[in-house]
């Protein structure tokens, strides 16, 4: 089975060819980070333009590094949703096109799902780790922070989602707060790395409802006023010549956020238990929290999987992996019949 | 020549196969929808015609100016089933499928207009007299009171018809219907596949317009 995946649901034009042990043949990702870096932020116009311009390359160089022709697929898989609407209609739309043309079914993915699973994959053409059902998967990203169950058959149960912001947007913004640009994962994981995490200790937000969902949006206000206080406006800085005590606030907030979702984890495990905890989303590329979660691990007797972090960030094979078990599972194949939506919570 | 038509954006989009000289064609829904009735359409206009998608010969696409979505719902569809097939894909601009409704009706020029949305139309005149319209100036940005000077001796078509005042005469066949004529009688310059999808737009986008005022 060739399953050629498309992904164009935010700023990540991707295409990527799996075979049906979910070998990775290849994985083409291209960014419009430079694109939308005028703006400040990613916009939805630039977007959907930059796909359409970026599809047939990226397409042709997935097929020229898995050694395949696009005769070979047998099932197209492309982003259905959520995500920026006019964005994911440049990809599903090429992707039925495609597809009706040869006669091939189509499944149209939901992006988090495609996160959920990507955990499974391993780099270096290697096939997917054995499908481990039932399992836990925590999803993380900039517009994202989902903890799940997946049963026995399949079914996805939400079990929190973030009330607010998603820990990835915290990160972004703080870090841009701070001086130190875009995107704000990567740079506070770096600076972290010599920081003192203990040294200014956040509340952790929990809902007093008992609900277990995330609430990132005060922990950000908090780090917020933190970085007023100290007179830090946005001007850059060099994140090589931080102040130390900047250093130890940037690690103490990301801390913060990886206890927040520790906390959770915890929680659940206790209620319900885990034997296996998925780590998936850009957020699943931080140091700490791939640290943190597996020494946790470790110690409770829970397999905690972790991404390569070639699969973190958005990209098609995950969703041309997530394509292919949700056909296996019965999903519906119409190329004719798939539409995008922009809202898609995991598990509906 | 058999052709297979789209325009998802214009303000009456369809599909339509062409077949000899039997056109089969398919409305779509002006919305969103659209993308999801697109290929259904296809198939019913394709089965109507009693042929496969493998035997046509060309794919045309109206490319813009038009609806933002349409626009790339359209194209990204033509490119997908012509990139799939090997079928020749031409874009053609949304303004020379309009000029080319008018064919026939013995004028030699037509001033095609399109809304370009904020009070403003996007416009361009063609030639008519060779087999396919000929654009004789780049297509520019208008005010409505300023389309009867645009067009000066030219017909007028228009899209909605009460774009221009006085309306203008309904065109006598839709956008994707003449433009699958107007590529059976004589194909034109092809979209290479491996290439960025052409869009045409009517202005920049919203962002990029307010950074180049700041």
């Amino acid at each position: 089975m060739i399953v050629l995946g498309i992904e164009t649901s935010c700023d990540e034009t991707s295409a990527a060819v799996v075979d049906g042990e979910g070998r990775v043949l290849s994985n083409v990702v291209s960014s419009q980070m430079r694109a939308h870096a005028p703006y400040g932020g990613v916009v939805p116009e630039v977007a959907a333009r930059a796909h359409l311009e970026n599809l047939p390359a990226v397409l042709d160089a997935a097929l020229e590094r898995a050694g395949k022709r696009l005769e070979d697929a047998e099932l197209v898989a492309a982003t259905a949703g959520p995500g920026l609407i006019g964005a994911l209609l440049v990809g599903l739309s090429a992707g039925r096109g495609l597809a009706f043309a040869r006669g091939l079914p189509l499944v149209g993915v939901n992006h988090l799902e495609g996160h959920l699973f990507s955990a499974f994959l391993r780099p270096g053409g290697e096939p997917a780790r054995p499908l481990a059902l039932p399992f836990h998967g925590l999803v993380v990203s900039g517009g994202h922070a989902e903890l799940v169950r997946v049963e026995e058959g399949g079914r996805i149960v939400p079990l929190a989602r973030t009330r607010d912001d998603a820990p990835g947007e915290a990160f972004d913004k703080i870090a841009r707060r701070a001086g130190l640009g875009y995107p704000g994962g990567p740079v506070v994981d770096r600076i972290a790395q010599r920081g003192r995490g203990d040294r200014f200790p956040f509340a952790i937000g929990r809902s007093g409802d008992g609900s277990l969902d995330f609430s990132f949006s005060g922990l950000k206000t908090a780090m917020l006023r933190e970085l007023e206080r100290r007179g830090i406006d946005g001007s850059p800085l060099d994140p090589e010549r931080l102040d130390p005590e900047l250093v130890d606030l940037l690690a103490s907030f990301q801390r913060a956020i990886v206890a927040a979702l520790l906390d959770r984890v915890e929680r659940v495990h206790a209620a319900e238990g885990m034997q296996t905890l998925a780590i998936s989303g850009g957020v699943a590329a931080n140091t700490e929290l791939r640290a943190t979660l597996s020494a946790w691990g470790g110690e409770h007797g829970v397999a905690v999987l972790l991404p390569d972090r070639s699969f973190t960030t958005d990209n098609a094979a995950m969703i041309a992996w997530a394509g292919l078990l949700a056909a296996r599972r019965g999903a519906p194949t119409d190329p004719a019949a798939a539409a995008a939506r922009s809202r898609w919570p995991l598990g509906t | 020549m058999i052709v297979l038509a789209l325009d998802t954006a214009g303000p009456r989009p369809s599909v339509v196969i062409r077949l000899a000289d039997a056109a089969f064609e398919e409305a779509l829904p002006r919305d969103r929808r659209a993308s999801e009735e697109l290929l259904p359409a296809i198939r019913r206009a394709l089965g109507r015609a009693g042929i496969g998608l493998e035997r046509c010969e060309r794919i045309a696409v109206c490319a813009g100016p038009g609806s933002f979505t349409g626009v790339h719902v359209g194209l990204a569809t033509a490119w997908g089933l012509s990139r799939a097939r090997g079928i020749p894909l031409e874009a053609v601009s949304t303004l020379e499928a309009l000029a080319e409704t008018t064919r026939g009706s013995g004028t030699a020029s037509v001033a095609a207009f399109l809304d370009a949305g904020r009070g403003e139309l996007v416009a361009e005149r063609f030639d008519l007299t060779g087999p396919r319209a000929r654009s004789l100036a780049p297509a520019s940005r208008c005010r409505a009171d300023e389309a009867s000077a645009f067009a000066g001796a030219s017909r007028v078509a228009a899209l909605p018809e009460s774009l221009v005042a006085p309306a203008a005469p309904p065109p006598p066949t839709s956008l994707a219907a003449a433009l699958a004529a107007a590529v059976a009688r004589d194909p034109g310059r092809v979209v290479p596949l491996d290439r960025p999808i052409p869009a045409l737009y009517s202005r920049p986008s919203a962002a990029e317009e307010k950074r180049g005022a700041a």
